[in-house]
Parts: C-alpha cells; structure tokens; sequence
C-alpha cells in the first residue's frame, strides 16, 4: 500500500504528460496497459504490476486484517467499493470492445470499424477467407492465402505515398503491378492520434510486387483474389439506418448547442425509430450507441458513432454507491466518536 | 480593391461635420437594449464592455457604453479616438508606425491595415503554432480592425448621408441610404455624388453581421437576430424592424444633436417596440456596474488584515470588524454567483473561471463555518487568502473579455454540470483549505504538538468530495462516451488528488507517517491541486478541451517550486528545533 501508491501516482503523472508527446492512444498503451515499462535496458513496473500488487494487498487486508467491529462499518463498505471498482476495471479491460460506425444519411450501417487494429482482409470471389492482424504480420514471411503465396517485404505503421520513379525504393529489377507502378510507400513518424495512421503494406508474388495501403479505395487483386487493408471490422447483430442528422448552433454563431441522430433500428423482421444525441446514448442488446462526430462528405452529412460493448459498466455504479455511502457512514461515525470523547 | 474601398470610405466619413460633442447623455436605456452576440442575448452595456476589452486590452469601465454611442452614432468622432492597444514594437515597426505610443486611432492605423492585408490572408491560413508572436499579434490587429470597421458602419444605412438629394426622392432634408434605397438604381444611373455615396456606403454593408440587433421576424429565421445590414440587403425586415430601426435612427441623431430628451424618448421606444422581458439585460448590466466580485476581493483584504492583526497581538475585539468585512465580502461574492445563475440560466460551473469563482467561494462558506465554532482567527484568516487568491487568480482567465460563454454540446447537460462538477470543486476547496491549514500547522508545529484533529476532518472530506466527484464524472463519461475511465488527463489529475489523500490518510493511520509527515504532505496539496486543476489543461489533449489554455506555465511552475521550498523549509526549521531540544 504505502510503497505501490506512489509509484501508481509516478506513472499517473509521468503517463499524462506523456500523452502530449506520444498522443493519448500510444501513451495510455505503453503506460497504463503494460505489465512491464521498459527505461531504457531497465525494466520497470508497469500498470498491471503495481495494480496487482495493490489489488491483492488490498483484498487480503480487506479480508484477513479488518477489525470487523461497528465502528468501522463506514470504512469496510468503503474498501469493499474499492474491490468491485478494481474487479469492474480488470473484467472491463478484458471484455470491453469499442468501435465506431459511419453512417451516410439515407445509409445503412452494420459493421462497426475498431478504433486502432488493423487487418489485412482476403476475400475469394467476395466471399471473405481469411483474415491477418497488422501487427501479427513479419516482413520476410511468407503467407498463405488461398491456394497461393505472398511474400512481405516491408511494412509501415504510418505511410505516405509518392510517386514510383521519385521514390528511393525504385528498383529496376523489380516488376511493379497494379498501383505499386505509379506510387510507393513511405514511412513516417507516428501522428500522435492513432486513428489517422495509414497502414501500409508492399509485398510479392510470382515476381511482381504489389502494394496494400489503408487509404487505397479499392482491393487489390491478385489472381482471383482481393486484398483489403483497413481496420478491423465486426458486425451487428442488428443494423442502423440514419435518416437524419442534426446539428444545432446557438442563434448567430458557429458554436454548436447539440448534435443528434435520428435512425432507425432494423433486427430482423421489426424496426423503430430513435434518436441519439449527446449525453443521450441509445442502449440496445448490450451494445451502447454513442454520437461521437460527425462528417461532411460531399454535401451528405455522416454521423459517426461509437460503438461500445461493456458488460462490466455496472460495476463503477455498485463500487461508487458503496464507496459513498461507506465515506459518508465513516465520517458520521468518526464525528460521533469524538462527540463522545469530548463528553466523557 | 480593398484599399482603395477603405481608404474611400475614410476620406467619406471624414468628411461629415462633426456635430457637437455628445456628453452627459444618459446611455442607461440604450446599455440595456439587447444584442445578440457569440450566441447569447447580452445588453449592449456587455457588448460594448467585450469589444473594449478586445481592442484596448484595457478592462472595460463605464466608458465602455459611451465608446459604443459614439463609434455607431458618429463615426467620424470615433475613428480619431485611440482605442488600439499595440505593444510589440516589432510590430509598430513593421506597421511603419513611426509616433511612439500605446494606444492607435483607426486613423493612424488604416494605411498600414490596408497595406498589409494580403499578408494578413496568407498568415490566417497558417496554423497559430507554427506563427511568432509578433505574427500572432499582427493577426490580432487585423481581426480587431475588421470587428472594429463592423461596428463602424453598423448604423451606415440610417445615418445621414450629409449630400444633396433632389426633392422627388426623398422630402427629407438629409436622408439616409435606406431613405434613398428604393430610387438606387436610378441615382446610379444618374450618377454623381449622390450615387457614388450611396455605393460607398452599400459596400461598405456587406457582410456587415456583427451588431445583431434586429429580432428574428420570420419563423424561418429561428432564434437568429439580425444586423441591420442584413435586414436590408436580404429582406429580413418586416414593420416592427421598420418601427425599431426608426427609433434607432432618432437615437442616432439626437445623439449627434447632443439632444437628451429625444435620446431617451426614442431609446425607450425602442425598448416598448421590443416588449422582451428586460430582467435579465438589465441585471446583467447591473452586474458588470456592480463588480461584485471586486467588492469580495476587497472584503477579503480587509478581513485579513483584521484577522492577522489580531492572531498577532491577541485582541479579541478585532474579531468582530474582521467577522463584518468577511461576511461584507462573502455576500458580494455570493451575489455574483447568483447573478450569474440568473443571466445564464445554468449551475455557476463551465469553465477555469467559473471554477475559480465557485471553488473560492466554498473556501469561505467553509471557513465561515469553522470560525463561527473556533473563534481562533486561524480559519477566517485562511478563508480570506483563498478567497482573495482565487478570485484574484480567475482575473488571468478573462483576457478577451467575454466570462459569461455559452455551452458547448458536451457541457450543455445542467444534471452533469450540477453533479459531477460541483462535487469536484466542492473537493478542490477541502483541499485548498486542507493545504493552506497545514501550512498554518507547519509554521505553528516549533517543536510537537498536540494532533490536529481538523486537519484530519478536512483531509477526510477532501477525499470524499474529490473521490465521488472523480467518480460521478466517470459515469457522465460513461453515460456520454460509453467509458467509465480513459486516461484523459483531466481525469487522471483527479485521480492524483484521490490517490494522494488515500496515500496520506492510510500511511497516518497505519503509523509509516508521522504527524510531521502528514502536515508536510497535506501542505503539498496544494501542489497537488495545483497540478491537477491547471496544469492538466496546459498540455492541450484530451477531452476536456473547453478548458485549454496557455500562458500559464511558467506561473505554475513558479508556484509549485515556491511552495515546495516553503515545505522543505518549515521541515528544516523542526529538524532543527528537535536537535536543539534534544540537546538541551
């Protein structure tokens, strides 16, 4: 307790600024989602370490070092919040999935797009057939897809395109198909908000070499199959249609008072309408429907939601109404206590 | 194009006689006549207080109306006023300002404004962070300049027009555009001086949006008032806006007749044409004259005086002047809150400042309470100081003169704003008094002394308030973004505050630390708080963006570094004592 709070505040702070620097999604994964910190060739603990010691200290002390007697009772409840809030945090880490879902108005949507993973996507004749992680894909390996190979040569997490002949990577001996012959792929340092990296990939088979890139509008062929880089997708049990998408301002300005969504649920053979808007999500077969943004896409407003799937987020609501009714007991009693002290 | 547009419209107002100075004219009706303006319908007083703050860089004072009288009624007068605050000399040179002072008219700026502003258009497109500060101030001006031109011409379309105009067009003897309006095609084709006034100040109308002061008189029009430029050259108007804009026409010439009796008649017509509820204008007109949270301020220095005075030399009878001028303070402080509740209809807390206000004001209310049981002078003494210094501190946050913002989307929920927001503030002012006393504790704690009881209450309370406030905006965050926690830095400083004081209370309770230790470590609170308040909104990501700001950093540094010597320093003093009573 006393030595792994304050290492949990030195990562707090340390992971925060962080966050400047690195970008919120690169700094909360090596600071808050890590067991260990690496500084340099010294290896540090990192939050799952510390948390855990802190958990299992604080169930045990809960548990077996308690005077279990009626003066305490505030703080037993307090501490028992304490341990459902660490038991919601872990079980929420664990399950939670959170994505996004861009839809055109008039348009249906049904596949929610993961936030950071990337997949490289195969499809034979539309029909999808296997389905790689980005970041499980070695360069120099071989892959199998279908009945062929591709060989990887390089990869980027962050990549620009240029043009083939301007491009250091321009190799005469090589053979470059579909858009590999007019552009490259470059790598680039990291944008801090991971959402706008674009992944990258340059391969080969049977000679020639081809390139998959995130931002490329269409898949790339080879023999009778489709490649598509992009982010991670995940269907609904259900779809969404947004019929219409709102964005109110304050009378003469520019400062929006609201944004919302009106849609319509489709799950099989029934459908209703509803209307999401800020701070007022729509809840539906355990997913939650946030209004997240927005877009404008050739004059066609785009809502974006997000997309949460949270079967701990009952959790925070027990551990807190434990933990304030606890500190609430706790402090009534201690100012009973020393009424009586001063008395007697 | 522009610049010779500009430098026209210069030359054309030049020339209108300048009628006799307009003084004494009592601006009260006109102050609270409404205006909408960044969204909010504020008295034209607010309006004309924000723009001279924008331009002068000065807070604005009762003068602040006067400006705006003159600079729509008679704009010949105004545009010879110094009202432009330049200080970067980089830029005055830059400008070719060659007369060294503070303070620019438009006359001494103009040239310069129309010379640069091709540059102006390529450095508006470049983001602010890549600019230096004399860019950044450059663009300053421009922007100034062209809010400054808006007011400028405002009224353009109903002031006299001081040209001859033949009789068949209008019996007036000196009409305005909008009297000549509907024969414009004809004066054009007839041309002459009429017709190339008449151009000059229609160009000068486009665009011209800023001073809304026409009410939506469509239904397609929403809430959204109108400038009387736009009610003209795009058909807004209908006989009420006709009616309104007749009075202001008469408010326009008596003001240049130096004629108070019509002023006034015509300025409460216009406020009779209007028939809105008027309450919330005129209150808050009421609140920018009263400066209530000046006259807590002064409450506060007064009371410390007081207060120190006598934990100095043991008086018991400056208790009383000293429990006045705080509770004096404390009513003009709660005054303000409430007023501000009133004009904005939400809970008193949506940004920095707001905080600060609120945040200070629970300092006091808390103090008050302790006192009232103690009667030592320690608890109104630390009252007053966090009273002072916050209320003081929140003057940093209104640099561009506008404090009463309205909410954007994410904000706009009074259940939130009314909850979590509270409770955290209500945690921030436990601990700020919980910090401030255990520096009390340190400076009084010479060798040992009996465990402050107090101390542990307030440590005790700060963790309540902070832990449920931190919890509460976890589940807004849930109920808004579908996660309870995310890192973002805002909710891990409060997470810091919470950990903190679990870390001091558990190590007190369990022995590891000292009552010295503890005092030390509550006094860092403020440290803490310091960080966790201000410090988060300084590295500009994450989701609480309302909040950003800049400028701060070498003041918190300042701040955090004093204050940890100040520890470090008392801690040295009882080392030493100890030493010396051991040896003795």
């Amino acid at each position: 307790m006393l030595w792994t709070l304050p290492l949990l505040m030195i990562l707090l702070v340390v992971g925060t600024v962080q966050q400047k620097y690195l970008g919120l999604y690169r700094a909360i994964h090596l600071y808050f989602d890590s067991w260990i910190i690496w500084a340099g060739p010294i290896p540090l603990p990192g939050f799952y370490i510390i948390m855990g010691i802190f958990s299992v200290n604080l169930v045990f002390r809960f548990l077996f070092k308690s005077p279990w007697i009626w003066s305490k009772a505030g703080l037993h409840l307090t501490h028992f919040g304490a341990v459902v809030l660490v038991i919601g945090g872990l079980f929420t880490t664990i399950t939670a999935k959170e994505g996004y879902l861009p839809i055109l108005e008039g348009n249906t949507g049904r596949y929610i797009s993961d936030y950071h993973n990337r997949v490289l996507v195969v499809f034979e004749n539309d029909k999808e057939i296997a389905v790689i992680p980005f970041n499980k894909i070695v360069v120099g390996s071989v892959l199998n897809i279908g009945d062929t190979t591709i060989t990887i040569q390089s990869k980027c997490e962050n990549c620009t395109i240029e043009k083939r002949e301007e491009s250091d990577n321009k190799d005469d001996n090589q053979n470059y198909a579909g858009m590999a012959q007019f552009m490259a792929l470059k790598n680039t340092a990291l944008d801090k908000q991971n959402e706008l990296n674009m992944s990258g990939i340059t391969l080969s088979h049977n000679n020639q070499t081809y390139i998959a890139f995130e931002g490329m509008p269409k898949p790339l062929e080879i023999e009778k199959y489709q490649l598509i880089l992009g982010k991670e997708q995940r269907a609904l049990p259900f779809s969404v249609t947004l019929k219409d998408f709102k964005k109110e301002t304050y009378p003469g300005s520019s400062t929006a008072r609201a944004f919302s969504s009106d849609v319509v649920i489709n799950d099989h053979d029934t459908s209703w309408t509803a209307t999401i808007s800020m701070n007022k999500p729509l809840r539906y077969r355990g997913y939650t429907l946030y209004q997240s943004s927005y877009l404008l896409s050739g004059g066609t407003e785009q809502t974006v939601l997000s997309v949460v799937e949270n079967k701990g987020r009952i959790f925070p609501y027990v551990a807190i109404l434990l933990m304030g009714i606890g500190l609430i007991l706790h402090i009534a009693l201690y100012l009973v206590q020393i009424k009586e002290r001063r008395t007697s | 194009m522009i610049r010779s547009v500009i430098l026209l419209f210069c030359l054309f107002i030049s020339c209108w006689h300048n009628t006799a100075q307009a003084e004494n004219l009592p601006l009260d009706q006109f102050g609270t006549l409404p205006i909408l303006h960044e969204g909010r319908l504020k008295p034209m007083d607010s309006f004309a207080r924000i723009q001279w703050k924008r331009l002068s860089g000065e807070n604005a004072d009762k003068n602040a109306i006067a400006w705006l009288a003159e600079t729509v009624f008679d704009p010949a007068r105004s545009v010879q006023r110094p009202i432009f605050h330049i200080k970067n000399e980089g830029l005055k040179t830059q400008l070719g300002l060659t007369e060294e002072k503070e303070y620019y008219s438009y006359l001494d700026l103009i040239d310069a404004i129309a010379r640069t502003k091709e540059t102006a258009l390529k450095l508006a497109a470049i983001e602010t962070k890549f600019l230096s500060q004399q860019q950044i101030d450059f663009l300053m001006l421009h922007d100034n300049v062209y809010v400054y031109e808006q007011m400028l011409r405002a009224l353009s379309a109903i002031l006299p027009l001081n040209v001859a105009a033949p009789k068949e067009y209008s019996d007036k003897k000196n009409p305005s555009y909008l009297d000549l309006q509907k024969f414009a095609v004809l004066i054009q084709q007839k041309g002459g001086d009429l017709a190339d006034k008449m151009g000059l100040v229609r160009m000068g109308g486009v665009g011209n949006e800023l001073f809304r002061i026409i009410p939506p008189q469509w239904q397609s029009d929403g809430k959204t008032w109108h400038s009387p430029w736009v009610v003209i050259n795009e058909g807004k108007g209908g006989p009420l806006s006709a009616a309104y804009l007749e009075q202001w026409k008469i408010m326009a010439l008596s003001y240049r007749d130096n004629n108070a009796e019509t002023f006034i008649e015509a300025s409460q017509k216009a406020h009779t044409l209007l028939d809105q509820n008027s309450v919330k204008l005129k209150a808050e007109r009421l609140y920018s004259q009263i400066n209530p949270f000046f006259w807590a301020k002064i409450g506060y220095v007064l009371t410390f005086i007081f207060s120190i005075f006598w934990l100095a030399t043991g008086h018991h009878s400056l208790w009383r002047p000293a429990m006045v001028t705080y509770l004096g303070g404390k009513v003009f402080h709660i005054l303000g809150l409430g007023m501000r509740i009133f004009i904005l209809e939400r809970p008193p807390v949506a940004s920095l400042y707001e905080s600060l206000l609120f945040v200070s004001l629970i300092c006091v209310i808390i103090a008050f309470m302790i006192e009232w049981k103690q009667r030592k002078g320690v608890a109104i003494t630390l009252g007053s100081i966090s009273g002072f210094v916050l209320l003081w501190l929140s003057l940093t946050f209104t640099q561009d003169g506008e404090t009463k913002d309205v909410l954007v989307a994410v904000l706009n929920t009074n259940f939130w704003l009314g909850t979590h927001v509270l409770m955290i503030s209500i945690g921030y002012a436990f601990c700020v008094l919980s910090g401030l006393y255990a520096h009390f504790m340190l400076w009084m704690d010479k060798v040992k002394g009996p465990e402050s009881r107090l101390l542990f209450v307030g440590l005790l309370m700060s963790l309540f308030f902070t832990a449920i406030g931190t919890a509460l905006g976890g589940i807004w965050a849930d109920q808004s973004w579908g996660r309870f926690w995310g890192w973002d830095p805002k909710e891990n400083g409060a997470l810091l505050i919470v950990l903190w004081l679990i870390w001091i209370i558990h190590g007190r309770l369990s022995g590891h630390i000292t009552k010295h230790r503890l005092n030390a470590a509550s006094a860092a609170l403020l440290i803490i708080i310091a960080l966790s308040w201000f410090g988060t909104n300084l590295l500009g990501v994450g989701l609480h963006s309302y909040g950003f700001t800049t400028g701060l950093t070498a003041g918190l540094f300042a701040f955090c570094t004093l204050n940890l010597a100040v520890i470090l320093g008392f801690w040295y003093r009882t080392h030493i004592l100890e030493k010396r009573k051991q040896q003795t």
